[in-house]
């Protein structure tokens, strides 16, 4: 699947900045299953968010020509909140559903509201 | 093959849909219902509901301001499978309005008939108290200490709810009534009635002699009417592109959407916020009765993507989930948006910028929300808007926050009710007609924003559609 070769890095990463250090072949089947739900145009709509968290943003938001897996722990953090933070609708637009992806992947599992 | 035949043909089994359906049955009709989505089965959790049952997989949003999700259903119910389940009856000065513009068209009270008809068929009843999460004691417990009244059990369609909080992810005990348990399930070995789930309409032909309607995958219908129930956003889109009815340059326009947000507080205390109803209690503000609270809960494998915040910030709020309580507003909405189909039915793209006093609501609805968190001991509450400064420990650090002067764009809103896209008078007639043999039955005739949760409205609404046809035929 495309979609999660774009995906998983960045997943990994942003668990990792999160400080939550998940076994990548877990962290990687539960992408792959969450993926596998989602049709073909959002699993192209989630690739292409997360092309764009790892490579444009970086230069777009802080301009440093490099990836989301070069920055310093530091300039991960400002990023986030800077993609978090722009209300422009193209660049909500392209974070909304990688942020889906990552949130559902990466913290939602750790769910402890008694389910 | 030569086109099947029915009395009616309906599209789409949400509110308006299936009660339409159901009480053309009831009147002797023969009815074809069609729906796009699925029959919707419990699912292995709430993501998998939002990518099985909710419409582009919870996608649908409105480029305006910002981003605005517009979550719908696509399912058999329609977005009654996956919504609250809260009633609220239409309000009487909205009725008295609508009565007065349509000249006495509009009958306000032979539509509370059908209102009460509709609590009816819901089995709408208050919830109890011992259901209630705690994410909605402490919000009230929060209105008590700041000595505000009215704050309320909301009345609910169920009939055997425990409680298990997944109501807007397909209810794992089939206690939510839902349009499909309300008016369809006892349709089930009706001759005279036929379900097509996973079909959707396609095309109408329109005239005096009735109605020709084309299924996807290439079946033709002829009836006598077409009641188009698609819901607010899929509708307008059969209105212009059929040209149905005089005024079919107006459909997609007046698109109201009750903007809604939560507030988060983290108490000492665990709050276990699946157990109890989501939305089970509720109060309308004490200064602007355009503005109300009512309760809301997110499971947690769903909850890190509606937290206003990123990195570390989002990871300490995740952290302490337990003991974070949510509570959440809507606002009745004066700015209007728009809905058109450049890529078909199935892909509405909307538009909605949020006027500055809506804002000025939405502000305040969340400064509320706040309050009521830290006057029932919330060490911190975190506000829905995509700013640094967004986060509070007392009142005065509230106050101080700048919401109002971060704008629209930086609200994480959600539109939960969208209204209006073929409003009465406006496209549809104050009869709900668009043209010969086409009747309108969904959220998109309602005429103006309603400010109470609409599924009563609209599920009255079907009945209206529905008794005036069986009227006609008569
Ligand atoms: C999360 C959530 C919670 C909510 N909670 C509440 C609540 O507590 N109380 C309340 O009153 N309201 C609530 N609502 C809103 C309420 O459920 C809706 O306003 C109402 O169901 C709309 O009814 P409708 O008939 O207009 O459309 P819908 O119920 O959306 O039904 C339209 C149906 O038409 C189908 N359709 C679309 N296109 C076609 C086609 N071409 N052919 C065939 N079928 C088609 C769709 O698949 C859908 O099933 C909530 C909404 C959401 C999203
Ligand atoms: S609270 Fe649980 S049991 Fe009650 S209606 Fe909602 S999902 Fe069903």
């Amino acid at each position: 699947m495309i979609s999660l070769a774009c995906l998983l890095p960045l997943a990994r990463g942003y668990a990792r900045h999160a400080g939550l250090d998940d076994d990548a072949s877990a962290l990687a089947a539960r992408l792959r299953s969450r993926l596998s739900l989602a049709p073909w145009w959002a699993r192209a709509y989630f690739g292409a968010g997360a092309l764009f968290v790892r490579f444009a943003a970086p230069l777009l938001y802080l301009g440093r020509a490099r990836s989301f897996a070069g920055l310093t722990d530091e300039e991960r953090e400002e990023l986030l909140g800077k993609l978090q933070r722009d209300g422009r609708p193209a660049a909500r637009a392209a974070f909304l559903g990688v942020k889906t992806m990552l949130a559902v992947t990466v913290y939602g599992p750790r769910g402890t509201d008694g389910r | 093959m030569g086109a099947e035949r029915r009395d009616f043909v309906v599209a789409g089994s949400g509110a308006g849909g299936a009660a339409a359906a159901a009480r053309l049955v009831a009147g002797g009709a023969r009815v074809l219902l069609v729906e796009e989505g699925p029959l919707a089965r419990p699912a292995g959790d709430a993501f998998e509901a939002v990518q099985r049952y909710y419409a582009d997989g919870g996608l649908r949003a409105a480029l305006g301001d910002g981003l605005l999700p517009i979550p719908t259903g696509r399912t058999v119910g329609g977005t009654t499978t996956i919504n609250s389940g809260t009633c609220l009856r239409t309000p009487a000065d909205a009725l008295a309005r609508w009565e007065g513009a349509s000249g006495g068209a509009f009958s306000a009270s032979s539509f509370s008939r059908l209102v009460e008809e509709a609590w009816r068929a819901l089995k709408a009843k208050t919830a109890p108290a011992e259901t209630m999460t705690a994410s909605s004691r402490l919000f009230l417990k929060g209105l008590e200490r700041l000595g505000i009244p009215g704050g309320h059990n909301l009345d609910r369609a169920e009939d055997g709810c425990v409680g298990s909080g997944l109501c807007c992810f397909v209810c794992p005990k089939d206690a939510k009534m839902t349009s499909y348990k309300a008016f369809l399930a006892g349709l089930e070995g009706n001759a005279r009635f036929e379900l097509r789930s996973g079909t959707s309409l396609v095309a109408v032909e329109a005239g005096a002699g009735g109605v020709r309607v084309r299924l996807r995958g290439g079946a033709e219908v002829r009836a006598e009417g077409l009641v188009l129930a698609c819901g607010t956003t899929a509708t307008p889109y059969f209105v212009r592109k059929f040209r149905l009815g005089p005024d079919w340059r107006g459909a997609g326009a007046g698109l109201s959407v009750h903007p809604a947000a939560k507030v988060f507080g983290l108490f000492d205390e665990e709050v276990e916020g699946r157990k109890g109803v989501p939305q089970g209690a509720g109060v309308v503000d004490p200064e602007d009765p355009a503005i109300r609270y009512e309760g809301v809960y997110v499971p947690p494998e769903m909850s890190a993507m509606t937290v206003p915040l990123e990195g570390r910030g989002l990871k300490r709020w995740m952290d302490a989930k337990p003991r974070v309580a949510t509570f959440g507003f809507m606002i009745r909405d004066e700015s209007r948006g728009r809905v058109d189909h450049p890529l078909g039915a199935a892909h509405p793209v909307a538009r909605y910028r949020m006027s500055p006093r809506d804002y000025a609501r939405m502000v305040r609805g969340a400064r509320f929300t706040a309050r009521a968190f830290l006057a029932a001991g919330a060490r911190r509450v975190l506000l829905p808007f995509n700013i640094e400064a967004n986060e509070a420990a007392d009142e005065r650090g509230l106050a101080a926050l700048p919401l109002e002067a971060a704008g629209p764009a930086a609200l994480q809103m959600m539109a939960f009710h969208p209204l209006g896209t073929c409003g009465l008078g406006r496209v549809a007639g104050w009869d709900q007609s668009a043209g010969p043999g086409v009747t309108i039955a969904d959220g998109s005739v309602v005429p103006e924003s309603l400010g109470v949760n609409p599924q009563v409205t609209i599920a009255a609404f079907g009945l209206r559609a529905a008794e005036s046809l069986l009227g006609v035929r008569a």
